[in-house]
């Protein structure tokens, strides 16, 4: 990503309040897609985010310029990420995955983040590929924050229908950007 | 910027019902029972599967990042009172105010502004004399008749009981087409409408509202006078886009318009309100509309005629139609599927809201509130870039420009063609330019990016302005030639620990970027438009320095420019 200062090489480094304000920003988008990693059955994540990155900010004397920023900011949003799961597993009983899991998705998402930005550029032409309907119904429940099951009763169909459908879709994606990113190494 | 090269990880894809996929997606997509959680932890034990969750997530993330947008990040206001050195008062927010205002043409002469020249020492307003002139108010307790001058016209604010709100009467900004002129126990929402609209600030009373600005409340009443006459009341909940001076988009909820026509704009056009399933035109009326979950509309005539026009989902041509039925005075029809009318009795289940509630001045009757009027501006500085040579250390007087002061600039790479400014290396060209209470400016550009992928250009105001970089510390507002990793921003903050984001759009090309700054308040606001569009905005912190008006470079991007314009309308006090 690039920010306003910075670009998102993740070992640059921050020398000032001011980069690292810069840093945070460059990065926001990493954390929100490592936040979805960690708990993709949460559909709004923003006041999670916003914890974190307030963390972030309270903490980056403790921050290490010489270091890349992204793991280290991931350490605060692993450690947000549990305490929101265990309020919310308290509160309402919500299910989610076990701390050990989410230390493996975490050390995991790490190494994944190499090929981000590929991954990204290609999202784009594929959406390009999909048929209007398709791309409305990725549309419809990514834009939103409207439920599974209120799309699918507004769409006239069942949830389960509707969850066929958007797997479908997904694998349609990701064969897609597999395809675009093979291809480019390629050339 | 070019990242450094790395070796790509290949997902090794199952097949779309492959057990894995669909324990994923069932994550991804439902309400997963732990019995899903489970079956997928057993499964992610393998680090081939492993990769393909982290690419459906990243998938998923991608698609949230670029079609919903995301809360930008803020220091809350009270953590930043605790930023080393940095102990900045925050002044208490003001009563929610229910008054009413009058917007409306002045007969007496205006008064004379005092000279516009830049650079000047800035001066910011001080609260005690606005609490002095706020306690004076009081004193009368009954009528309290408010007068500012703006561009030849006068915002008067009428209350007639205590207690007196704690606001004055501020002017339109420009290319703004409706004003807030009443509101009533409002909880605004963060959940509907556009981006821009859950960033940022809310509007307040007085607020400027522009063409594609949304409005989403979760309770209260908020009262719209648009500069066409219409006064429309929208009852939370309720999301409503304001798309024109004569139209409203009302996604959901309802509404009930009043329109009034003035002498001089008796050959406007009509006032309407569009829903996801038909278009209300106003044929001189008072009406409400409502439209429920499903989209379907309701309207309901109180005064006048109405026209009724259903549309039909993906027609964009409307010949599927039924035609448009109209509506007098006590009638009232309703939509039961999209394209199928029903007439009943406006007695019907829906009560509108028609005015706002007792307590709060009688309903004005005048023309349209007083919007920014461009041609009593005073133009500050203005430059077409059009000569050859470097930027630096030329006026835009010299070229035919106004202004006669000289750009800073980087050395090299900011070059003047016959089509205006290019500048292809790292830095930015300012101005100096200290604003001054009591005015409106309008800082704008038109910018074009014409390489350097996620590199941008950005126009805005900043304090000390070095040329070696491209970053700015007031307000600023940024545009990207590729959007394909990030959205473009715009930013402000009185500094780098203050600094706060808001998340713009995807849209590249040319485009004209605005930065409005009213200083006319206590608290001084900036407002970020591209291409008259709203992407939000935000109180600007008291500590804020403002020594400089920029237009910067980022990075590989190449840049062009060819109007560049710092206007400031007159003062209103």
């Amino acid at each position: 990503m690039g920010s306003p200062q910075h670009n998102n090489s993740s070992g640059e480094a921050t020398s000032s309040q001011s980069g690292f304000v810069a840093a945070l920003l460059a990065h926001h988008r990493g954390i929100h897609a490592f936040l979805v990693a960690l708990l993709p059955h949460e559909d709004d994540l923003d006041d999670l985010q916003q914890q974190v990155c307030l963390a972030l900010w309270e903490k980056r004397e403790q921050y290490d310029a010489a270091r890349p920023f992204l793991p280290w900011a991931y350490a605060f949003a692993r450690n947000h990420a549990l305490k929101y799961l265990e309020a919310k597993s308290r509160e309402r009983g919500i299910q989610h995955f076990s701390g050990p899991l989410l230390e493996q998705i975490a050390f995991a998402r790490e190494a994944f983040d190499a090929s981000i930005e590929e991954r990204r550029r290609a999202l784009d032409a594929c959406l390009q590929r999909l048929r209007p309907e398709q791309r409305e119904l990725i549309r419809e429940r990514f834009a939103g924050q409207r439920s599974l099951k209120d799309l699918a009763a507004s769409s006239g169909v069942s949830p389960a229908s509707l969850t066929m459908r958007l797997q479908r879709l997904r694998h349609a994606l990701l064969r897609c950007i597999e395809q675009a990113l093979a291809a480019k190494e390629a050339t | 910027m070019t990242s450094p090269p790395r070796s790509r990880i290949s997902v090794p894809l199952p097949s779309p019902d492959a057990d894995l996929f669909t324990a994923i997606c069932t994550i991804c997509d439902g309400q997963p029972t732990r019995a899903d959680f489970d079956r997928l932890e057993q499964l992610l034990q393998d680090p081939a599967a492993m990769t393909v969750y982290l690419a459906v997530t990243e998938l998923d993330a991608s698609l949230r990042w670029k079609l919903r947008g995301h809360t930008p990040w803020q220091v809350p206001a009270d953590t930043r009172l605790r930023l080393p050195g940095r102990d900045v008062p925050t002044p208490p927010q003001a009563a929610a105010p229910t008054p009413r205002v009058l917007c409306r043409k002045r007969a007496a002469p205006r008064q004379a502004a005092p000279p516009i020249s830049a650079p000047a020492p800035a001066r910011r307003p001080q609260p005690a004399a606005l609490g002095s002139v706020l306690r004076r108010v009081a004193l009368f307790g009954v009528a309290v008749l408010t007068a500012a001058t703006i561009g030849g016209g006068i915002a008067y604010v009428s209350v007639k009981k205590s207690p007196i709100p704690t606001v004055t009467p501020r002017p339109r900004l420009p290319g703004s087409i409706a004003c807030v002129t009443s509101l009533h126990d409002v909880t605004w929402s963060r959940d509907a409408g556009n981006d821009a609209a859950k960033t940022s600030p809310h509007p307040d009373l007085f607020a400027s509202l522009f063409p594609g600005q949304w409005l989403a409340l979760d309770r209260g009443l908020v009262e719209i006078t648009f500069d066409s006459g219409a006064r429309v009341i929208l009852e939370g909940p309720i999301a409503c886009e304001i798309a024109s001076a004569f139209v409203a988009r009302l996604d959901r909820g309802r509404l009930t318009a009043t329109v009034v026509k003035h002498a001089g704009v008796a050959a406007s056009p009509r006032f309407t309100v569009e829903t996801p399933t038909a278009t209300v035109t106003d044929i001189g009326t008072s009406f409400g509309v409502a439209v429920n979950e499903a989209g379907l509309t309701d309207v309901s005539v109180f005064d006048g005629l109405v026209d009724l026009l259903p549309r039909l989902a993906g027609d964009a041509t409307g010949n599927s139609a039924p035609a448009a039925i109209r509506l007098a005075t006590g009638e009232a029809a309703a939509l039961t599927a999209p394209g199928k009318i029903s007439r009943r009795s406006a007695r019907g289940p829906i009560a509108f809201t028609r005015s706002m509630p007792k307590g709060s001045p009688s309903a004005p009757t005048g023309p349209s509130p007083i919007p920014w009027d461009t041609a009593r501006a005073t133009t500050i500085y203005r430059d077409a870039f059009q000569g050859s040579g470097q930027l630096a250390g030329s006026s835009p007087s010299r070229r035919g420009g106004t202004g006669d002061a000289t750009w800073t600039a980087p050395a090299t790479q900011w070059d003047l063609t016959d089509n205006g400014l290019i500048a292809s290396s790292r830095g930015k060209a300012s101005l100096p330019f200290v604003p001054q209470t009591g005015r409106i400016y309008r800082l704008e550009a038109t910018v074009n990016v014409t390489a350097g992928g996620n590199d941008w250009a950005a126009i805005g105001f900043s304090g000390a302005a070095a040329p070696d970089d491209p970053a700015m510390t007031a307000a600023w507002i940024l545009q990207r030639h590729s959007t394909d990793l990030d959205p473009n921003l715009s930013f402000f903050g009185s500094d780098a620990q203050n600094l706060r984001l808001i998340t713009g759009d995807s849209v590249t090309g040319r485009r004209t970027l605005t930065i409005l700054l009213d200083a006319t308040q206590r608290q001084w606001t900036v407002t970020f438009l591209a291409d008259g569009r709203p992407l939000g905005g935000g109180v600007l912190p008291a500590a804020t320095q403002i020594a400089s008006i920029c237009l910067a470079c980022q990075g590989q991007a190449t840049v062009s420019c060819d109007d560049f314009s710092l206007l400031v309308m007159e003062s209103i006090r």
